[in-house]
């Protein structure tokens, strides 16, 4: 892509490219000086261009407050860039311009200068802001001569802050084109050295009227200022407050130092402003000599007084050398309220506000401008970065945190197992834990008949007081439905002979404790959980009913039926629940 | 001042690669998201295989455990019969003379009116008569039932022999059988 092209013939993505491709190859996003008024620059060149020989030419540091003069160019040098690209290295490599990151290069235009009126429909001082960018864009719709030459002249608008209303508000200055190309040319050297250097053309007459508060403090009967340059001298004339009202411009017939017929072109304007002893200053901008003109006013206008400004004086004053265009000090110097009055009115005021006296009439045209992305466009740029680098530092983070999480979430031996069905195992080894439960229940100790023994053994007393004569036993099971658990019952009645000390022997069981004492000793003794007593809910109930033996007799002792006194029934009953450990419990399909 | 760059830029130096990082950035997020909630349903899965895992090995440890046991009951249901019964019998009754313990009779059911009607395995029942002392006749049952858990009693008769040779005893017992 060449850089030559216009803008308007690059796509978008190419526009942006661009823009990208300075941004990093030049200082213009990093140096802000690029985007700066040459006059907001630190340090800074002022050429003045008295005439068509060449310039005078002073270096001007803000920060350390040098102004000096140095070497100045011809109108040769002017017109070869090498000159102007060697002029501009002798300059940075001055001592005071050591450490310079921009350049301000200032041109004051006093060669030439002309006035033109605004068109009848512009009357309106509210409109001095559009009128000015119409001015600098567009001055042919402004102006009232329609035929004016916006290629050869660069127009600007000037206004007149203390006209009355009604009058004229506002006129058009001019100055030639001509040193356009130079400026444009010192640009390019700029772009070519990727160091800011910013132009700007000054109308010298106009920075003339900025001079006017340090050399006057107005007058009642108002005043005229006539600035006296090499080919022309421009008036301007002052109401009684100092406000500016007009300005007539008259050029120099013949290579004379002033006009002719100047002191009846006074007189009429003053006259036309209702001036009747206006103070008349002459302030000799290119060392012209004023005294001729000075007695030639004062002999036309007896009742004012003429003034000059001696500017070397004027220049000692204000700390600058003699040869010092007196311009500068209204482009370098800020005005004092206190010592100049005339600051603070309507005038000076603006000037010092909307900088009207410090216009650029040469600055760069629209072309030039279209091919560098301006200020706006490299800040967007580096806000599009920060934020293009802070996107992509969450992304980023997002990415390793995520990319993290996966990673170990894809690595887990969770992510891996791949579900086994242990269903069927699962079920063997439950039928199998079944067909133990359904084994280990039957098998269970729940009614043993040497246990049952052992009860009815504990239960007759060893000193033969008792005899037994039958003991029936039963075990009953309990259903409470099919498919359910079943608990059972188990009963022993036994029926004996007893003496009444056997008698009293058995009654010792036949209490709730006594027969629960019996069930767990025989539990203890046989390791047969089926006759512990407080077990579940088990329960144990016995009953004895003894009565006299209608047999006895006692002197026969050879039969047991007829010895002892007295007979029994002992009748016990354990009753054991389908809750019980003991009972018979129903697995189905357990029994295979 | 330019109006050529100031969109150009905007669009490509700003918003379309803020958009793309975004998007890119949302579809790491959503892609994590996703994964994230695939690795729960996972986790999920695996704890309860886990779990499940550890239900079987304990069933396993279970199941071996019980194994010696099962085992045994196992055996000897395959190896009783009726047949075999007798022998245990007279194992039970070794030791004793004839005056202390008699075996008057045996009869078999081919079903249990007892503890057998409790359960859903099968059981037959097995009524037996004696004739002995008190003492032999408790210590062969204790040898008999400790040989065939398998058997459990259903009822039992004691009473005193018309004869005077020693104590009469009947007993019913419910045995469980494999078939």
């Amino acid at each position: 892509m060449s850089e030559s092209r216009h803008p308007s013939e690059l796509n978008s993505y190419q526009q942006y490219r661009r823009s990208v491709r300075l941004a990093k190859s030049t200082s213009r996003m990093r140096n802000a000086a690029w985007y700066h008024d040459a006059l907001d620059l630190d340090h800074q060149i002022h050429c003045y261009l008295g005439d068509e020989t060449g310039a005078r030419c002073y270096l001007h540091v803000k920060s350390s407050g040098v102004f000096e003069k140095i070497d100045g160019l011809n109108s040769r040098q002017f017109e070869q860039r090498e000159e102007l690209e060697r002029f501009i290295d002798t300059t940075l490599s001055h001592e005071a311009c050591r450490g310079a990151k921009s350049l301000g290069i200032i041109f004051y235009l006093a060669d030439e200068f002309s006035l033109a009126g605004l068109g009848p429909e512009y009357k309106n001082p509210n409109e001095l802001g559009a009128l000015r960018h119409k001015m600098a864009h567009a001055p042919r719709e402004v102006l009232d001569d329609k035929t004016i030459s916006t290629d050869t002249h660069a127009w600007r608008l000037f206004p007149y802050p203390g006209a009355v209303a009604g009058s004229e508000f506002a006129t058009a200055v001019a100055v030639s084109r001509r040193r356009g190309e130079v400026l444009k040319s010192i640009r390019e050297i700029a772009d070519e050295k990727n160091f800011p250097i910013r132009t700007c053309a000054l109308s010298a007459p106009l920075c003339a009227i900025g001079l006017v508060p340090w050399f006057s403090k107005g007058n009642e009967e108002g005043g005229v200022c006539l600035f006296n340059y090499r080919s022309f001298t421009l008036m301007a004339f002052f109401n009684n407050r100092g406000n500016l009202v007009v300005m007539r411009f008259m050029p120099h017939a013949n290579g004379a130092a002033m006009p002719a017929n100047i002191g009846p072109a006074i007189q009429a304007t003053a006259t036309a402003f209702e001036m009747e002893r206006p103070d008349i200053i002459i302030v000799p901008m290119v060392g012209n000599n004023a005294e001729g003109l000075a007695s030639m006013l004062q002999q036309s206008m007896p009742a004012a007084e003429v003034l000059t400004v001696n500017p070397s004086e004027f220049l000692d004053a204000h700390g600058l050398t003699g040869d010092t265009p007196l311009e500068c000090i209204a482009v370098i110097q800020q005005l004092d309220p206190e010592l100049c009055p005339l600051a603070e009115n309507e005038t000076f005021a603006a000037l010092s506000e909307d900088r009207w006296h410090l216009q650029d009439f040469l600055s760069a045209d629209q072309y030039e401008l279209d091919m560098y992305p301006d200020r706006s466009d490299m800040r967007i740029l580096k806000i599009g970065r920060r934020i293009r680098k802070i996107a992509a530092l969450l992304f980023v983070t997002v990415l390793a945190y995520g990319g993290y999480n996966i990673f170990a979430k894809v690595n887990s031996a969770v992510w891996a197992h791949q579900p086994k069905d242990d269903k069927a195992e699962t079920q063997a080894l439950g039928a199998e834990l079944d067909r133990y439960e359904h084994w280990n229940n039957l098998l269970m100790d729940r009614s043993k008949g040497w246990v049952c023994l052992e009860l009815v053994a504990r239960i007759t007393p060893m000193d033969g007081s008792v005899v037994l004569k039958n003991v029936k036993h039963d075990v009953k099971l309990k259903r409470e439905g099919a498919g359910s658990d079943s608990g059972f019952s188990r009963d022993w009645v036994i029926t004996g002979y007893a003496t009444d000390i056997g008698i009293e022997q058995l009654e010792k069981h036949c209490t709730s404790e006594g027969i629960k004492k019996l069930f767990l000793d025989v539990a203890q003794n046989t390791e047969s959980a089926a006759y512990l007593p407080d077990v579940g809910q088990r329960d144990i109930t016995v009953s004895l009913a003894p009565r006299s033996n209608p047999m006895y007799n006692k002197f026969n002792t050879l039969n047991a039926g007829s010895t002892f006194e007295r007979i029994f029934t002992l009748t016990i009953s354990q009753n054991i629940t389908a809750e019980d450990e003991m009972a018979l419990i129903s697995l189905k399909g357990a029994n295979n | 001042m330019s109006d050529y760059y100031k969109q150009p830029i905007a669009v490509f130096g700003l918003i379309i690669p803020t958009v793309v990082l975004v998007i890119l950035t949302v579809a790491v997020l959503f892609y994590t998201a996703s994964v994230k909630e695939k690795y729960a349903i996972k986790k999920q899965k695996y704890e309860l295989s886990q779990k499940a895992m550890r239900q079987v090995e304990m069933l396993r440890a279970q199941v071996d455990k019980n194994k010696v046991s099962l085992n045994a009951w196992d055996q000897l249901l395959q190896a009783e019969t009726r047949g075999t019964f007798l022998e245990h019998w007279k194992n039970a009754s070794r030791g004793f003379s004839g005056k202390e313990l008699t075996k008057s009779s045996r009869s078999w059911n081919n079903y249990s009116e007892g503890l057998g009607k409790g359960g859903l395995q099968p059981s037959s029942q097995v009524s037996m008569s004696f004739v002995g002392t008190y003492r032999a006749m408790q210590t062969a049952l204790m040898r008999l039932e400790t040989m065939l858990p398998t058997m459990q009693l259903d009822s039992m008769d004691i009473k005193l022999d018309g004869n005077g040779k020693g104590i009469d005893f009947s007993t019913t017992h419910t045995v469980w059988t494999l078939r």
